[in-house]
C-alpha cells in the first residue's frame, strides 16, 4: 500500500524531481552513446567506468525521478509493484544478483560480443540500481523507506559490500578473468593491469558514493 | 523503559540516538572481537602442534588477528564512553554516525587485503613492505593501509567532535582538562570541575588526533610510494611514525576503557566518580605519557638516535606511577570496605586491574632496554599486551556493555552469571601465564612454525582459551536477554 496521499502529490513541486530525471537520462546517454561507447571495447577500466556510471550516476538521479512516473495515482498496480521492489532487503537482493550475474566471466564477455545483450545489461544495471537507491529516497516514498540511521548505515554498508567483494576480486586478481580483452593490443597497460585498473575503478568509485549517500543522509534527529 | 534509580543515567527521549549509535559502536566491536578471538585461537593451535597453518595462512590469520583486535576494541571502548558522556554533555548523532562509517569502512578493506589479496605482512611497514611481499600484490598492500586510513580518519572525526563538545561544555580547553582544579588555591572561587568522563575524553580526543596526525605523515608517503611517486619511505622514519600511530592508537583504547570504570564504579561502590586534584593531574600527565613511550619499539634499530631510546625508556616508565596510585590502587581504595555489589561488571573491573597490573609489569620490565636486549623478540612482547587487552581492555569493556544493555533493558543479570566473569578471569590468567612463561623462555614472536620443544606451552594455552570462549558464551547468553529490550528503548518513535 502507498503512504502517499492525494493532498501530498497535488501541493508539492515537482521541479526538484524533473531536474533529476532530466539529469538522468542526460547522464546515461553519455555513458552509453559515443565516445564513451568506443573507449569501452578497447579498455575493461573503461567499461568499468561506464557501469560506475550508470549505477552511481544516473540511477540515484533516476530513483529521485522515479515519483513522477506515478505522480498522478495514490495507489494502482504500479505503485503496489514498487511497494514491493523498493522494500529494502528486496531491493539489495536484486541489485546484487543483478551486478554478480553480469560479472561471471562468460556472460560478461558474451555481452561485449553481442549488441543486445550488452543493452540489456546496462538497462538491468540501471533499472538494479534505481531500485538500490530509491529506499534512501523520501520524497513521496512508496514501500520502504529508510527513516533511522542505523538502517540506512547498514543497508548502504552492506549494498557496499556486495559490490566491493566484486571489486576487491576483481582488482586483486593475479590472472585476466574477462579474456575478451586479452587478444587486444597492449597500449599503456596491459590486459591483466587494465582489468586490476577496472576493479579500482569500481572499488574506490562505489565506496565513495556509498559512503557520500551516508553521510549525506545522517540525521540528529530520533 | 528500566526503573532508573538515582544511580542510573538519565535517559531522555533526546539521549536515545546517542544510545542507540553507543549500542552499535559496542556491539559491532563486540562481534568483531570474538570473530578475531578465534582467529586467536587457531594460531595457538598452530603452535600446539595440534593444528599446523601454512605460513602463509599463519602470518594472513595474525595480521587479521592483530589489527581487527585493536580496531574492535578501540571502536567498543569509544561506544562506552559516548553512553556516558551523554548523560551531561549535548553529543551529535550525526557526527557519531559518521565517524562509525568511516571508521568500519576498514573492516571490507581489511578482508579485501588479506583473504583476497593475500596480505600477510601484519602492520609494520618496513621497506619492501607493505607493497612487495612474496606472496601478495601491490594492490594487497595498498588496501591494507586504506584500513589503517580509515580507522585513523574515523577516530579522527569521533575525537574532533568530543574535543568540541568538551571545550563547549566546559567553556575552553583548559577547564574541559581541568586545569582550574589541579592549579586551585584555597581563596579561590570554586573551581570548575568537568565530569571524570569529560575529563577522560577531553585527554583521549587530544591523544587521538596527535596519534592520528602520526598516522598521517607515515601514510601518505606510503600511499605516495604505492603511486610511484617516492621509490621507497625511509624505513626509520616509517618505523617511528607507524609506531606512533599504531602503539598510540593501542595504548589510548586501554585509557578509554579505564574511563568507563569511572563512570561505573560508583554505581556498585557507591563511592568516587570525582574528579579530584590528583584525578585531574593524572589525565593531564595521560596525554604526554602516552604519545611518547612508542620510541621503546625500536631500541633494537641501531640506526634510532639514543636519545628517542631515552625519550621511550623514561616516558615508559614515568606512566607507571600515575597509573599504579591513581587509577589502580585510587579505584581499589572505592573499592575496599564499601560493600561493592558482586556483578557480572563490577567482577569485570576487579579482574581489569590486575590484568592492567600483570601487563603493566610485564611491559615496564620489557621497556628497560637492558631486559629488551633479551625479550624483545619473544613472545613476552604479546604476553604483555594481551595481559592489557584480555584482562583490561575487554573486561572493562565487556563488563560496561552488560552494564548498559542490562540498564537499558530492565532486565536484571542471572545471580549465576557472575561465575562465567570469574571463570573468564581464571582462563585470562591462565592463557597470559603461559605467554609470560614462553617469553622468558625465549619463544620468539611472529613465528609460525615453531620448534617442537615449543609447543608444550602453547598446548597448555589452549584449554585456557577453550575456558574463556566458554565464559564469554555464557555471559552472551545472559547478555543477550536484554538486547531486544535495550535496543527497542533506544529506538526512535513512531512518527504521526
Amino acid at each position: 500500500m502507498t503512504n502517499l496521499n492525494q493532498k501530498q502529490l497535488d501541493t508539492r513541486s515537482w521541479k526538484w524531481e524533473w531536474a533529476a530525471w532530466i539529469a538522468g537520462i542526460f547522464t546515461f546517454a553519455a555513458a552509453v552513446l559515443p565516445p564513451m561507447d568506443e573507449f569501452v571495447d578497447a579498455s575493461f577500466s573503461a567499461h568499468m567506468l561506464q557501469h560506475m556510471i550508470l549505477t552511481m550516476v544516473s540511477a540515484p538521479l533516476l530513483a529521485y525521478a522515479l515519483p513522477l512516473l506515478y505522480r498522478n495515482q495514490t495507489s494502482s498496480w504500479f505503485t503496489n509493484l514498487l511497494d514491493q521492489l523498493t522494500r529494502p532487503a528486496v531491493a539489495l537482493i536484486i541489485s546484487a544478483v543483478g551486478i554478480w550475474i553480469w560479472h561471471i566471466p562468460f556472460l560478461y564477455d558474451v555481452a561485449l560480443e553481442d549488441e543486445f545483450l550488452h543493452f540489456l545489461e546496462h538497462v538491468v544495471f540501471l533499472l538494479a540500481f534505481v531500485l538500490f537507491w530509491r529506499p534512501l529516497m523520501s520524497n513521496k516514498a512508496v514501500g520502504g523507506y529508510l527513516k533511522s540511521n542505523e538502517g540506512r548505515v547498514l543497508y548502504l554498508t552492506i549494498g557496499m559490500f556486495t559490490t566491493g567483494l566484486l571489486a576487491a576480486y576483481i582488482t586483486l586478481a593475479k590472472h585476466l578473468i574477462y579474456t575478451h580483452y586479452a587478444p587486444l593490443e597492449a597500449g599503456v597497460r596491459s590486459p591483466l593491469a587494465d582489468q586490476q585498473l577496472g576493479g579500482a575503478y569500481m572499488l574506490v568509485v562505489g565506496t565513495v558514493a556509498m559512503v557520500a549517500a551516508i553521510l549525506l543522509t545522517l540525521r540528529d534527529d530520533p | 523503559m528500566s526503573d532508573h534509580s538515582i544511580d542510573s543515567p538519565a535517559y531522555g527521549l533526546e539521549n536515545k540516538p546517542i544510545l542507540r549509535v553507543s549500542l552499535v559502536y559496542m556491539l559491532t566491536g563486540f562481534v568483531i572481537f570474538l570473530i578475531m578471538g578465534i582467529l586467536g585461537l587457531m594460531m595457538r593451535l598452530d603452535h600446539a602442534g595440534w593444528w599446523v597453518l601454512s605460513p602463509d595462512w599463519f602470518y594472513r590469520i595474525m595480521t587479521l588477528h592483530g589489527a581487527g583486535m585493536v580496531a574492535a576494541l578501540l571502536m567498543a571502548a569509544m561506544g562506552g564512553i559516548i553512553a556516558i558522556l551523554n548523560k551531561t554533555v549535548k553529543l551529535s548523532a550525526r557526527w557519531l554516525w559518521s565517524a562509525y562509517v568511516i571508521y568500519s569502512l576498514s573492516v571490507p578493506f581489511l578482508l579485501y587485503a588479506v583473504l583476497i589479496g593475500g596480505y600477510a605482512g601484519g602492520w609494520t611497514a618496513l621497506d619492501p613492505l607493505p607493497y612487495h611481499g612474496l606472496t601478495w600484490g601491490k594492490s594487497a598492500g595498498v588496501m591494507m593501509y586504506v584500513t589503517f586510513l580509515a580507522v585513523g580518519v574515523g577516530f579522527l572525526i569521533y575525537c574532533v567532535h568530543l574535543f568540541d563538545v568538551t571545550r563547549r561544555k566546559a567553556g575552553g580547553v583548559r577547564r574541559a582538562l581541568a586545569w582550574e582544579v589541579i592549579f586551585s588555591r584555597k581563596s579561590n572561587a570554586t573551581p570548575y570541575e568537568p565530569e571524570v568522563a569529560e575529563l577522560a575524553a577531553m585527554a583521549t580526543s587530544i591523544i587521538g588526533i596527535v596519534t592520528v596526525f602520526g598516522g598521517i605523515l607515515v601514510l601518505a608517503p606510503l600511499f605516495a610510494e604505492a603511486a610511484g611517486l617516492l621509490k621507497s619511505v625511509n624505513p626509520l622514519y616509517s618505523k617511528n611514525f607507524i609506531m606512533l600511530f599504531g602503539h598510540s592508537i593501542a595504548n589510548v583504547t586501554i585509557y578509554i576503557a579505564v574511563a568507563l570504570v569511572y563512570g561505573l564504579l560508583p554505581v556498585y561502590t557507591k563511592r568516587g566518580g570525582h574528579t579530584t586534584k590528583f584525578v585531574a593531574l593524572a589525565w593531564n600527565f595521560t596525554i604526554i605519557l602516552v604519545l611518547t613511550p612508542p620510541p621503546h619499539h625500536l631500541y633494537q634499530d641501531f640506526a634510532q638516535p639514543l636519545g628517542l631510546a631515552i625519550i621511550g625508556q623514561v616516558a615508559s616508565w614515568s606512566i607507571a606511577p600515575s597509573v599504579l596510585l591513581l587509577t589502580i590502587l585510587g579505584n581499589l581504595s572505592y573499592i575496599y570496605r564499601s560493600g561493592m555489589r558482586w556483578a557480572v561488571p563490577s567482577v569485570m573491573i576487579a579482574l581489569g586491574f590486575w590484568g592492567w597490573v600483570f601487563g603493566g609489569i610485564g611491559g615496564t620490565i620489557d621497556s628497560a632496554i637492558p631486559a629488551n636486549n633479551l625479550l624483545h623478540n619473544t613472545l613476552w612482547v604479546p604476553a604483555h599486551f594481551h595481559a592489557y587487552y584480555l584482562l583490561g581492555v575487554t573486561t572493562f569493556v565487556w563488563g560496561y556493555l552488560f552494564y548498559l544493555i542490562s540498564d537499558l533493558s530492565g532486565v536484571k543479570e542471572k545471580a549465576s552469571t557472575k561465575i562465567a566473569a570469574w571463570l573468564y578471569g581464571i582462563a585470562g590468567a591462565g592463557f597470559l601465564l603461559v605467554f609470560f612463561l614462553s617469553g622468558a623462555d625465549s619463544v620468539p614472536r611472529r613465528y609460525a612454525v615453531h620448534l617442537p620443544e615449543w609447543n608444550l606451552l602453547a598446548a597448555i594455552a589452549v584449554p585456557f582459551v577453550l575456558l574463556t570462549i566458554f565464559s564469554l558464551l555464557w555471559i552472551i547468553w545472559d547478555m543477550m536477554r536484554g538486547l531486544s529490550g535495550a535496543w527497542r528503548n533506544t529506538g526512535a518513535p513512531k512518527l504521526e
